[in-house]
Order: C-alpha cells, then structure tokens, then sequence
C-alpha cells in the first residue's frame, strides 16, 4: 500500500512539474535526447547502408549467391547443360547462368590493359545479374549478337575523366566504337561496342561481355564449357545451404559464395563494423554524461524543494520515483521525435541526395530491430543517469538539502 | 507529550566543533503553544529541528507520546513528520508547480487518505487559514503572508499531534506576520494541536502559553 501511495505521489508530482514547470528546460532536454538517438542511429545506418550496398552489389553485378566452379584449378566445367538442369531443379534456385573466359585483354588504339572478357548467355544472365539494366550506353547483349562486346564503365572510361579508374581505363571508348580483344586462344578480334554499363560498382565495372554464340564462333570447344555457373536463390535458405544441396550430386565440382568472394570489401566491411561498434559505445557513453549533467543540474537546482518534500513526509520513494517518471517521459518524447525525424526526415533527404562510395550511391538503411535496441538502450541510459543524482539527493542529510550544501 | 533530556548538538566546521545545543531538557504539555525565544545564535531553530525530527542531535533524548524517536531509522522519522508532526518553515517552502490546495493536500496523498476526503480536508483548511479564494492559484500568485497560511495549512492536514513553525514571520510585513500568528493561536484554540514556534520577536511572546528563552544553546529561562 505504502508503495502504491509512493507510486501515485510520484505521478502527481511528475505531471504537474511537467506541466507547470521550465518549459525550456523540458524542450531542451527532450531535443537534447531525440538529438542523441538520431546521433545513435545515424552512423550505424550509414554503415549498414553500406555494408548493405556492397552486399546487394557484389550479389546482383558479380557473384550472385553461389558460384560453382571446377573443382580443378584452372579447369572448365564440362557438363555446363546437365549442370544447369539440375541447379534450376532446385526449389531455392530462382535462376542460374553459365560464363566462359574467352579474353584477357582489351586494346583501343594504343591504349591497352588487362581485363577479363566472359562469354555469357544473355537471357539467363538477365535473369541472375542486374547489369543489364544498369545501361548508361547503348544496350546490353541480345542471344543471337555477334561482333558485339559490352564493356563496364570502368574499361570504357567513356569520357568520364572524374572517375575512379579513368587513367587506366580506355578513357573515351563509346557505343560504337571497334576495340580489340585478345582471346585465350591466342588470337585477337574486333568487336563492336554495343553498350556501356555503369553499375556503380568498381569490381563489376571492370568486366567485358560477348555472347556464348559469338564464343562458339571463335573458340570451337566451348560447347557446353563454362568457366562458373553463377546461381541466384530466392534466399529461403542460406547461401552455404545451398550451395551444400547443389553439391550433394556433384562430383568434380566445388563452391562459393558470394561471401566467400567478397575478398578484401568483406576486410573493409569488418573494418566499417568495428568503427560502428566504437562509435555506438561513444556515443551511448556521451548520452549518459549528458542525461547525467543535465539531470544532475536540474537536481541541483531543485535540492531545496526536495529538502522540503522529505521534511514534510514525503517519502523518498516517490521523490525518486517523480525523476524517474519524467526522465521516462523525456526519453520517450525525446526517442519518438528523433526517430520521426530520422524515419521521415533524414531518411528520405539521403535518399534524394545520396551519399557517394566506391560501391555506389548509399542510402541509410533503416534497421527496426537496431531502432529498437538504441530506444531501449538510451531509455535505460537515461533512467540510470536520472537516477543515481536523485538517489544522491535524497540520501543527503534534510538540511543539507535545504540549505543547498 | 513531548519530553526533552540532556539534549545536545554539536556542529563540525572543519575541525572545530561548535556547540549548538548543551543539555537542554523540558516538558511540553499537550495543547500548548510554545515559543522558543532567543537571539540570533541562541539554538532555538537548532532544538526546533531536533524536536521536528529534520536534524539528529548528538546526545540526549526526545520522547514524543511515550516513544524515544532519536534513534528511530530515517524511514520511520519520515512517517512519524507525515503523520504526526507539521512544519511551517521561515520561508514558505511550497512547491512551486502546486497550487495552493495541491500543495496542502500533498502529504494527505502520501499519508493514503482517500482523494476526496483530501481536497475536501485541504480546501476547509484553507478556508480556516482565510484562502478560500485563493485555492487555485499558484505559490507565485500569492504574497508571502498567503504562502505562509497555505503551509500553516499543510501542516495541519494530517492532522498532527504538533505543528514546529520556524520563525513563520521572518519574511512577512507586520500586517501579514499578525495574520501568520493569529491563524497559528486560533487553530491551537481551536484544534488543541500543540503549536512551537521560534522567534526573535519580543512580540510573540504574547501568543504563547509556555516561553523557552534560549541563550548560547542553553536554556535560561522557562515560563509556563
């Protein structure tokens, strides 16, 4: 009952002292903590935008989830059609596209480098990468082009003197334009560029493309030769699952995937995730100080009044619970306007104006689980940092309280 | 009612301790009004927060209704100042973000009185104290002289045994502090609630029934 009667004194007093009491001092605080949880939330959903990003990236323009392979190095698969019939069988595999090695270097003129030229079919390679779509020239390859090449940004250069990779790139190749290609066979030939695509992505952007029936033409023993056979799953189950299931049957056949390719983005991603991690600890570690301060100052400030509670019988119980009560209440005024603002705010500004990476345009991803996990962090945060200065102030002798000491 | 012996307190300044308080021991019948007189230094608001349970003194005892309350745990002392003691300090020490009749029925609320019985308690209390239009408004809308009979009106609330009241004029223009005095004498006269009170005042001395004179933390004279 004694707790009870605290519990309802504390409420009393709180919502008349945020009803009646500094305004500024309750907007300050609450701008104060919305400002903080956006702060908790930013980087992290920048960072995870990112790690998103070149996840999405290196999936849909290079590995796709589950690559097979030889298991021989250096060797093709054989049986590409067999292969392919039995990975399309599986319920988890949305689509899966055969690509052969056919080039190793490009030449324009004078200008030269070493790039990969892959044979690819391209209805099924439509159906398991996105760069056709990611077209800034010209269009991508049709099954029956011949003499045709599709050349990432990255090799074209096109004329792009800004980018990344310009000054090794062809630097101003076009829809059009004849370059060279030197096949495996020790051959060269000149195919006509018939696009350009950009997929925003360094890695991918440095990729060649001609169809399997112009790979026929040129290298007699390609029929049902592939380098990799690239498979896309719908994601019900894991990527290694997968690629575990595909392989059951196989033999003379191995797999990645798409992790197991990101290489040195997958190091850097580590990186991006231990900066995460350091600055959500700085920040929670600068949230409480500041709830403390501000929470402290107030208290300090009200001492007297609470001096005067004690000493007329109010229980320390319910002067506590009062603080608690209203630093509940500026946390969850505080938590509910910074993620409005975040979710509907500052969300949809990066996504009109983006920010750049050397993986592509990156959005803030918003992750509801995270949002939650920081509401309920810098809640707590909040309550402890209220706490510990009201139940200081209450320990303090009555006179002491009162007379500000 | 109330029973003092030896009661002593010492304050610490640093290193130095200075003797507030040196063996003081009295009796205070119940329904008395009791002035503790003094000059300034003298230990009358030191012994009047021993007696209100807000300070520990240092030796001695203070026996309310039968009940050695010196060393009684801090939770206990906060229930015996809500239920059975009242204070009026000298300054008026209401809470800012209450009205008037909030503020007098606040310890009602802690005390488990039932809500309408409490505002109905703290509005008659406040029509007693001459506040019946002010019940509203909030401690800045008031003049001290109001504020004062508002916490004289907190005070009494629960109903104490005793009301301490800490120099309840200090603050307060002649006219006012007549008022402050008079609703103290008429709520003892009226209620049989033992009133203490602490003053400077010569003046005072005419509203008590039993006058303690306090010189250098003793006691020097008692008339009953």
């Amino acid at each position: 009952m004694k707790s009870l009667r605290s519990v309802k004194v504390s409420i009393f007093l709180a919502i008349r002292s945020l009803w009646r009491g500094n305004k500024g001092i309750t907007l300050l605080t609450i701008g104060m903590l919305a400002l903080i949880y956006i702060n908790l939330l930013f980087l992290p959903s920048l960072i995870e935008g990112l790690s998103h990003k070149v996840s999405m990236q290196l999936v849909e323009t290079l590995t796709s989830n589950v690559i097979l392979s030889s298991s021989n190095t250096g060797s093709n698969i054989t049986n590409t059609d067999e292969l392919l019939m039995n990975v399309r069988s599986n319920t988890s595999v949305i689509d899966a596209t055969p690509t052969l090695r056919v080039g190793t270097q490009i030449s324009k003129g004078d200008i030269s480098n070493v790039w990969s030229v892959d044979a690819i079919d391209p209805d099924s390679y439509d159906e398991v990468f996105t760069t056709p779509n990611n077209m800034i020239e010209g269009s991508f390859l049709d099954k029956n082009d011949t003499n045709s090449i599709v050349l990432g940004v990255e090799i074209a250069g096109a004329g792009q003197t800004d980018m990344q990779g310009y000054a090794t790139s062809l630097k101003n190749v076009h829809t059009g334009d004849t370059v060279t290609v030197s096949l495996l066979n020790g051959k060269t030939h000149d195919f006509k560029v018939k696009g350009i695509f950009d997929n925003n992505f360094l890695q991918s952007d440095q990729k060649a493309y001609i169809s399997q029936n112009e790979a026929a033409l040129l290298l007699p023993i390609t029929k049902d030769h592939s380098t990799s056979i690239y498979v896309k799953s719908n994601s019900i189950e894991t990527d290694t699952n997968l690629g575990d299931n595909l392989m059951s049957e196989q033999t003379g056949i191995k797999y990645q995937t798409s992790d197991d390719l990101a290489g040195p983005v997958k190091d850097q991603l580590k990186t991006f995730d231990l900066i995460n991690q350091i600055l959500k600890i700085i920040s929670l570690v600068v949230a409480a100080i500041t709830v403390f301060i501000v929470t402290y100052v107030d208290l300090i400030n009200k001492r007297k009044q609470i001096g005067i509670e004690r000493a007329i019988g109010i229980q320390s119980k319910a002067i506590i619970g009062n603080y608690l009560l209203k630093s509940a209440f500026f946390a969850m005024i505080g938590i509910g306007i910074g993620a409005l603002v975040f979710l509907y705010v500052l969300a949809p500004i990066v996504v009109q104006h983006p920010f750049k990476f050397p993986y592509g345009f990156v959005t803030l991803y918003i992750n509801q689980d995270a949002m939650i996990q920081n509401a309920i962090i810098l809640a707590t945060v909040t309550l402890v940092s209220s706490l510990v200065p009201a139940y200081q102030s209450v320990r303090i002798k009555i006179l002491d309280a009162i007379w500000g000491l | 009612m109330i029973t003092v012996k030896n009661l002593s307190k010492i304050y610490k300044m640093g290193k130095v301790e200075v003797p507030a308080l040196s063996d003081v021991s009295f009796n205070i019948e119940k329904g008395m009004m009791v002035g503790l007189m003094g000059k300034s230094g003298s230990g009358k608001t030191t012994l009047l927060r021993q007696l209100s349970l807000i300070d520990r003194p240092n030796g001695g005892s203070i026996i309310i209704d039968n009940k050695d309350v010196i060393d009684l745990p801090e939770g206990k002392r906060s229930t015996l100042r809500l239920n059975t003691l009242g204070y009026v300090f000298q300054e008026y020490a209401l809470i800012p973000e209450l009205t008037a009749i909030e503020n007098v029925y606040l310890p009602a609320m802690m005390s488990g009185v039932k809500s309408s019985e409490y505002k109905r308690l703290a509005k008659d209390l406040l029509e007693t104290v001459g506040l019946e239009n002010e019940i509203n408004h909030l401690p800045k809308e008031l003049s001290g002289g109001q504020q004062q009979r508002v916490a004289i009106a907190r005070a009494m609330i629960n109903n104490p045994k005793v009301i301490f009241a800490d120099e309840p004029t200090a603050n307060l223009d002649s006219i006012s502090a007549k008022t402050v005095m008079d609703t103290l004498k008429n709520l003892n006269n009226k209620t049989g609630v033992t009133i203490i009170f602490v003053s400077h005042d010569p003046d005072d001395k005419k509203y008590a029934k039993q006058l303690i004179f306090l010189k250098d933390g003793k006691i020097t004279e008692e008339y009953v």
